[in-house]
C-alpha cells in the first residue's frame, strides 16, 4: 500500500481477532511441522533411506500436478461459463449441488467408480463392444492419474468459476446486451475480470491436492513409473519404518508446494471470491448466446463434464444397488460405524467451520487495515502440503508418552480431519467475508454495530450459506477418510472407511460395492442437511 | 452547535483539503461543488471514517475528533447500501437503535412521516431505491445523534418524492434540534430548503 | 451450524470409560493381528471365544491394517506398548522385528506339532498358518494357463496380469522373491520382459483381486487357497490356481510376545494356544490358510494345486537384500 499521509483510520483497526486468528494459524502450523520433527527425530529400525532419485521423483510429482490442474481448468472454464450461461434455458444449475461429490468421495470408492466406467469391462467398453468395436486398453498410467484427478477437482473449480461469474453485477451484462458486444469481447471485458481475481488461488489449491495424492497415484498409477512424493513418504513411513526419510520427503514436499502457492497466490491479492453461486436474475440474453456455435459449445461442455465427472458415480450407484444392500444392512457392525462416523464428521466438521471463520474474519480485518496477511494464508494452505499420514503419526509419537492412544482414538481422528478439512472452509468463508466487508464496514461502524453484535445479527445470517458449504464440506471429507483413520482405527473405534476397509480384505466383493454406496449416499445427505440447515439459518425473518 | 475548526486532510496523492465552518442545532447546511473538491470527503471525516491531520470537531463545546465513528454524536445516510440485505426494512431500523426500546407505534409511525408505511415487513430487494433511501432515515431519525449527514441520499429520486423527504428532513431537524449536512449537486436542493449554503472550491 | 460439541464428547468419554472399567475386572490379552484377522469373518472371534473360556480372560484383538503394519505400529509404540502378542508378522519380517529387541522367546515346543513344507524352528516365532503364492485365472474365460514361471514371462502379450507393490503388500513382496529366487541375477530382465503383461500394479491384495473379478485382468497374484474361498462360499469351482513347474514361493504367518508384555503368563499361554487343534481348525475356513499346526483340511482343499517345491528365503536374506531387489523392480517396471 503507498505511503499514508495520516495514520490508519483507528476504526479499521483490527481488534482482539486479529492476534487470535494470527496465533490460531501459525500455531497450527507449528504443530504440523512439530509432526514432522517428531518423525525425524525417532530413531526407525528400518532400512536406511533407499529413497533414490528423489530429485525426479519430485520433478514428476510437479509435472503431473501442473498438468492435472491445467486439465482441469480447462474443462472447468468453459463448463462453468455454459452453466451460467444455460443456467435458465437449460437448467444447467443443477449440476452445482451434484458436482461436490467427487472432492468429498473416499479415494477407493472413486477408483472403483471410474474403473466402473473406463476399465476394459466399464460402460464406455460395454457400450464400445456393443457397436462392435475394440474395447478399451487398460487405462493404467499417466493418463489414469490425469482423469482422476480432473474427476476430483473440476467440479471444484466450477463452483468457484460459477460462483465468480454469477457475483458480476446485473447492470453490466445489461450494458453488453445493449451494446451487443461479442463473445469474445464480453469474456475480456466482463467476465475475464471476474474470474481473474479468483483463478491462482484455486490453480494453487488444485495444484496441492494433485501434488498430495497418493491413494489413486497407487490405484491408477499402473506401476512404479508412475510415483509422487507422497507415495514415497507413504512407504517409507509405514513400510520400511524408516521415520526420518519420511519426515525429510515431508518437508522437501512442504518447501516445494510452499513456494508454488507464494508464486501463484503473488499474481493477485485477493483469493476466492463468494465461492457459493448465488441465484441470477435479471440477467439479458447477450448477442450471439442462441447462436449455434455457442450452443454446440456450451453443450460439448456440459456433456465431455457429465461424463467425466457423473458417470463414475452413476457406476458406483449401479453396482452397489442389489441383494448386498440387504445383507449389509443387517449388519449390527454397519450402524455402529455409521454413528461413529457421524459423530467423528459432525464434529471435526463444526470445528474446522468455527476456526475458519475465526481465521478468515482475521484475514478481512487485516487486509482493511493493510496489515499484512500472507502469514494467514500461506499457513493455512501449507496444510494441504502436510501429508496426513506424516500428521498422524507424527501426532501419535508425540501424545503417546503423555496418555493411551487407544483413548484418544477419536479425538485424534477429529483433530486430523478436521485439519485437512480446515484450508477448504477457509478459503470458502474468506472469500464471501471479504466481499461482505465491503458492503458492511462503514454501515455497521456508523450503526455503533460491533463485535459480538455484529457477527451474531449481520455477517452470520449474510454468510449463512457459506457456512453451510463449508461445513458440509468439511464434514464429508470426514466421513470418506480412510487415511487417518487407517492409523487409529480398531475394533473398538470403527467408522465407515474402516469397515470397508476390512470388507474389502476378505474377498467380499458385493458387500464392498454395497457400503460404498451406503457411504456416498450417507456423505450426500450429509452435505444436503447443511446446506439445508444453512438455508434456515439465512432465512430472511419478516418482522 | 457542530465546530468544524480548521480541519486538513490529505490524500496519499498530495490532494489537500480544509474545512473551517460552524452550523447550529435544527439548521440544515447544504455542501455543494464540483466533484472531487471533498464534499465527501468532509462528510467522512465528521463521521470518522477518515481521520483527519490537524483541526477540531466539537458539538456544543465538547470535541469528538479522537473518536471512533460508532462513539460520534453522528448518524450518516449514504449514497446507497444503507441496508442489510437479508434484514426486512423495521430490522434494518430497529437493529441500530442499541437496546433502546422503542414501542411498535413508535416505530410505525415514523414510517408513515416518511410516508413509507406498509413496508416494514419488506425486504430491501422487494423495495425502491427511493424508498430504501427513506427507511435510513427512519432509522436516522428514531436513532436521534444531534448530526445528521445525508451523502447524495435523495439524488436517485423523482422531484416530488424528493421535496416530500426534504419537507420531512425539516421537520426531524427543527423538532429534534438534529444538525444537518447534506451534500447534493442539484441547486434546486438547497433554494427549496431555503438553508445556508457551503460552495467547495478547490 | 453449530453443533455443540461438549454433549458430543461428553457421549464418547463416557463410552470410553465405562468399556475400559469394564474391562479391569478380568485379565486382558491384549493381540495385535491385522485387519482381516479379528474381523468378523476372520478367524478372530472363533478363537476368542475358545481361548477365554480355556484361560477366563478377556481376549482384545487390536486390528491393524496390514502386517506390516503391526510392527510399525508396536515399533512406534516402544517398550511401553500395552500390546501382550502380534499376531499375523510373516516370514520376511522376522529379522527385522527381532532387531527391535523387543520381542521375548516363546518358550513353547515346536517339535512335533507343526506340518510345514519346509523346516522351521525360531525361539522367538511360532506360525501359525502358511500358504503358496499362485496366479489365480478363470478357468472358463482360459484353457491353458502358463505352467511356468518362465512361461508366464515369455507368454504372448495378450495375458493381463495384476499383481501388487512389494513395497506395500505382502504378496507383491512374494512374487518378488519368488522370481528372484527363480532367476537369480536375472530377475530384472524376467521384470523388463513381464512387464508388459501386467495391467497395473496395485496397492494390496484385495485391489487386485477385485480387478481380476471384475474381468480386468486374465490372472492375478494371491493364494492357491483362494479357489477353495469361491468353492465353499460361492460354490463354484471356475476360479483355479495355476501350477509353475519351478515350485512356488510360499508365506509363513508367524506370532510372537513381547518382552513388556502386560499379562506374560497368558501371552506364553496363549502362544502355546497357537499350535492346538482349537486354534488351528478354525483356520483352513476362516483364514484361507494351510494350518501350521496338525488340524483336518476340508473338502474344499482337497482340488487345490501342490506345488513340487516350496521356495522360501530365510529371514536374513530377505532383511539384507529387501532394498536392493525392490530398487532393482522398481528400475526394471519404470523403464
Amino acid at each position: 500500500m503507498a505511503a499514508r499521509a495520516q495514520p490508519i483510520a483507528l476504526w479499521r483497526r483490527p481488534g482482539p481477532i486479529s492476534p487470535v486468528g494470527l496465533g490460531i494459524a501459525i500455531g497450527l502450523l507449528a504443530l504440523a511441522l512439530a509432526a514432522i520433527g517428531a518423525l525425524v527425530s525417532v530413531a526407525g529400525h528400518g532400512p536406511a533411506g533407499g529413497g533414490g532419485n528423489i530429485l525426479r521423483v519430485a520433478a514428476f510429482t510437479a509435472m503431473q500436478a501442473s498438468l492435472s490442474t491445467l486439465l482441469a481448468l480447462a474443462l472447468a472454464l468453459p463448463v462453468a461459463r455454459a452453466c451460467w450461461r444455460r443456467a435458465a434455458t437449460w437448467r444447467a444449475g443443477w449440476l452445482l449441488p451434484f458436482s461436490f461429490l467427487p472432492v468429498v468421495m473416499p479415494t477407493t470408492v472413486a477408483a472403483t467408480g471410474l474403473i466402473g466406467v473406463w476399465g476394459q469391462r466399464g460402460f464406455v467398453s460395454d457400450y464400445l463392444a456393443l457397436l462392435g468395436l475394440d474395447r478399451l486398453p487398460p487405462i493404467y498410467g499417466l493418463g489414469a492419474v490425469l482423469l482422476a484427478h480432473v474427476f476430483f477437482n473440476a467440479p471444484l473449480m466450477l463452483r468457484v468459476l460459477n460462483g465468480a461469474l454469477t457475483s458480476v453485477p446485473a447492470s453490466q451484462w445489461r450494458l453488453s446486451a445493449q451494446w451487443g458486444l461479442s463473445e469474445w469481447e464480453r469474456f475480456r471485458q466482463i467476465e475475464w475480470p471476474a474470474l481473474r481475481p479468483v483463478i491462482p488461488g484455486l490453480l494453487a489449491l488444485v495444484f496441492l491436492l494433485c501434488f498430495t495424492s497418493f491413494s489413486l497415484i497407487l490405484m491408477l498409477g499402473g506401476g512404479p513409473a508412475v510415483t509422487t512424493l507422497e507415495v514415497n513418504i507413504y512407504t517409507a513411513l509405514r513400510f520400511d519404518f524408516d521415520l526420518a526419510l519420511a519426515g525429510k520427503l515431508a518437508l522437501l514436499q512442504l518447501v516445494i508446494c510452499g513456494a508454488v502457492v507464494v508464486l501463484l497466490t503473488r499474481l493477485t491479492g485477493r483469493s476466492w471470491a463468494a465461492a457459493t453461486p448465488r441465484p441470477t436474475h435479471g440477467v439479458p440474453h447477450q448477442k450471439g448466446d442462441t447462436s449455434t456455435f455457442c450452443r454446440t459449445v456450451d453443450a460439448l461442455a456440459l456433456a465431455l463434464f457429465i461424463i467425466i465427472t457423473m458417470l463414475p458415480v452413476i457406476a458406483i450407484l449401479v453396482r452397489g444397488l442389489g441383494p448386498y444392500l440387504i445383507v449389509v444392512s443387517e449388519w449390527p457392525a454397519l450402524y455402529r460405524a455409521t454413528v461413529t462416523s457421524l459423530v467423528i464428521a459432525l464434529s471435526s466438521g463444526s470445528l474446522a467451520t468455527m476456526i475458519a471463520l475465526v481465521l478468515a474474519s482475521a484475514r478481512t480485518r487485516r487486509s482493511d487495515a493493510g496489515l499484512a496477511v500472507w502469514p494467514l494464508d500461506l499457513s493455512i494452505s501449507l496444510y494441504l502440503a502436510v501429508s496426513a499420514i506424516v500428521l498422524g503419526t507424527g501426532l501419535f509419537i508425540l501424545l503417546r508418552q503423555v496418555a493411551d492412544v487407544f483413548l484418544l482414538a477419536p479425538l485424534l481422528v477429529t483433530v486430523g480431519n478436521m485439519l485437512i478439512a480446515l484450508p477448504f472452509a477457509y478459503r470458502v468463508l474468506e472469500g464471501r467475508l471479504a466481499a461482505l466487508a465491503t458492503a458492511h464496514d462503514r454501515l455497521c461502524a456508523g450503526l455503533g454495530l460491533r463485535g459480538w453484535r455484529r457477527l451474531r445479527r449481520v455477517t452470520l445470517p449474510a454468510i449463512a450459506p457459506e457456512l453451510g458449504f463449508a461445513a458440509g464440506l468439511s464434514s464429508a471429507l470426514s466421513l470418506g477418510d480412510m487415511t487417518i483413520v487407517a492409523l487409529f482405527g480398531s475394533q473398538q473405534f470403527q467408522t465407515l472407511p474402516w469397515l470397508l476397509y476390512q470388507t474389502m480384505a476378505r474377498y467380499r466383493a458385493g458387500e464392498a460395492a454395497a457400503l460404498s454406496l451406503w457411504l456416498l449416499t450417507l456423505t450426500f445427505l450429509l452435505f444436503m442437511g447443511f446446506t439445508l440447515a444453512a438455508r434456515m439459518l439465512g432465512r430472511r425473518r419478516h418482522a | 452547535m457542530l465546530e468544524v475548526d480548521r480541519l486538513s486532510f490529505e490524500r496519499p496523492g498530495g490532494l489537500a483539503f480544509h474545512y473551517d465552518f460552524t452550523l447550529a442545532a435544527g439548521e440544515i447546511l447544504a455542501v455543494q461543488g464540483p466533484s472531487g473538491v471533498g464534499k465527501t470527503t468532509l462528510l467522512d471525516l465528521i463521521a470518522g471514517f477518515e481521520s483527519h491531520l490537524t483541526g477540531r470537531l466539537a458539538w456544543d463545546g465538547i470535541e469528538f475528533s479522537t473518536l471512533p465513528p460508532w462513539e460520534r454524536p453522528v448518524t450518516t445516510v449514504f449514497q446507497s447500501d444503507n441496508l442489510f440485505a437479508h434484514l426486512s426494512c423495521r430490522e434494518n431500523v430497529t437493529i441500530a437503535l442499541d437496546g433502546a426500546t422503542f414501542a411498535a407505534t413508535e416505530v410505525d409511525g415514523a414510517f408513515a412521516r416518511l410516508d413509507i408505511d406498509g413496508l416494514q415487513a419488506r425486504l430491501p430487494e422487494e423495495i425502491s431505491g427511493g424508498q430504501q433511501q427513506r427507511v435510513a432515515l427512519v432509522r436516522a431519525l428514531l436513532r436521534d445523534r444531534p448530526i445528521l449527514l445525508l451523502d447524495e441520499s435523495f439524488s436517485a429520486l423523482d422531484w416530488p418524492t424528493r421535496r416530500g423527504c426534504f419537507d420531512a428532513l425539516q421537520e426531524i431537524a427543527t423538532t429534534r434540534r438534529m444538525a444537518v449536512i447534506f451534500v447534493s449537486h442539484d441547486e434546486r436542493d438547497a433554494a427549496y430548503l431555503e438553508c445556508d449554503v457551503l460552495k467547495l472550491d478547490r | 451450524m453449530h453443533t455443540s460439541l461438549t454433549p458430543v464428547m461428553a457421549i464418547v468419554a463416557v463410552m470410553v470409560t465405562s468399556l475400559s472399567l469394564q474391562a479391569a475386572e478380568t485379565p486382558v490379552l491384549t493381540i495385535y493381528t491385522y485387519d482381516s484377522f479379528a474381523s468378523e469373518w476372520g478367524p478372530g472371534p472363533a478363537i476368542e471365544k475358545t481361548f477365554e473360556a480355556e484361560c477366563a480372560c478377556d481376549v482384545n484383538f487390536v486390528a491393524l491394517d496390514s502386517s506390516i503394519g503391526i510392527l510399525g505400529r508396536v515399533q512406534l509404540e516402544g517398550p511401553s506398548s500395552k500390546a501382550d502378542i502380534v499376531l499375523g508378522l510373516d516370514t520376511n519380517l522376522m529379522k527385522t522385528a527381532r532387531d527391535t529387541g523387543l520381542f521375548a522367546p516363546h518358550g513353547v515346543s515346536l517339535d512335533g506339532r507343526t506340518s510345514l513344507p519346509v523346516a522351521f524352528a525360531d525361539d522367538h516365532f511360532v506360525p501359525f498358518d502358511w500358504g503358496y503364492f499362485a496366479f489365480v485365472y478363470n478357468s472358463e474365460a482360459m484353457a491353458t494357463p502358463p505352467t511356468s514361471l518362465k512361461a508366464l514371462v515369455n507368454a504372448p502379450d495378450d495375458i493381463r496380469i495384476v499383481i501388487q507393490d512389494p513395497r506395500t503388500s505382502t504378496p507383491g513382496l512374494g512374487l518378488l522373491l519368488w522370481v528372484r529366487s527363480v532367476y537369480g541375477d536375472d530377475a530384472g530382465e524376467a521384470w523388463a520382459s513381464l512387464s508388459p503383461r501386467i495391467v497395473t500394479v496395485t496397492k494390496g491384495w484385495w485391489d487386485a483381486y477385485s480387478m481380476f473379478l471384475d474381468g480386468e485382468a486374465d490372472m492375478v497374484l494371491s493364494y492357491s487357497t483362494s479357489p477353495a474361498y469361491h468353492i465353499v462360499v460361492d460354490g463354484t469351482d471356475k476360479y483355479r490356481a495355476a501350477a509353475f513347474d519351478e515350485g512356488h514361493y510360499m508365506q509363513v504367518e508367524v506370532a510372537a510376545m513381547l518382552k513388556n508384555a502386560p499379562q506374560p503368563e497368558l501371552a506364553r499361554q496363549f502362544m502355546d494356544f497357537i499350535l492346538s487343534s482349537d486354534f488351528q481348525s478354525v483356520i483352513p475356513t476362516k483364514n484361507w490358510m494351510y494350518p501350521a499346526g496338525k488340524a483336518d483340511l476340508p473338502e474344499a482343499f482337497d482340488g487345490l494345486i501342490q506345488p513340487v517345491e516350496a521356495r522360501l528365503y530365510s529371514p536374513e536374506d530377505v532383511a539384507a537384500n529387501k532394498s536392493a531387489w525392490v530398487g532393482e523392480w522398481q528400475r526394471a517396471l519404470s523403464q
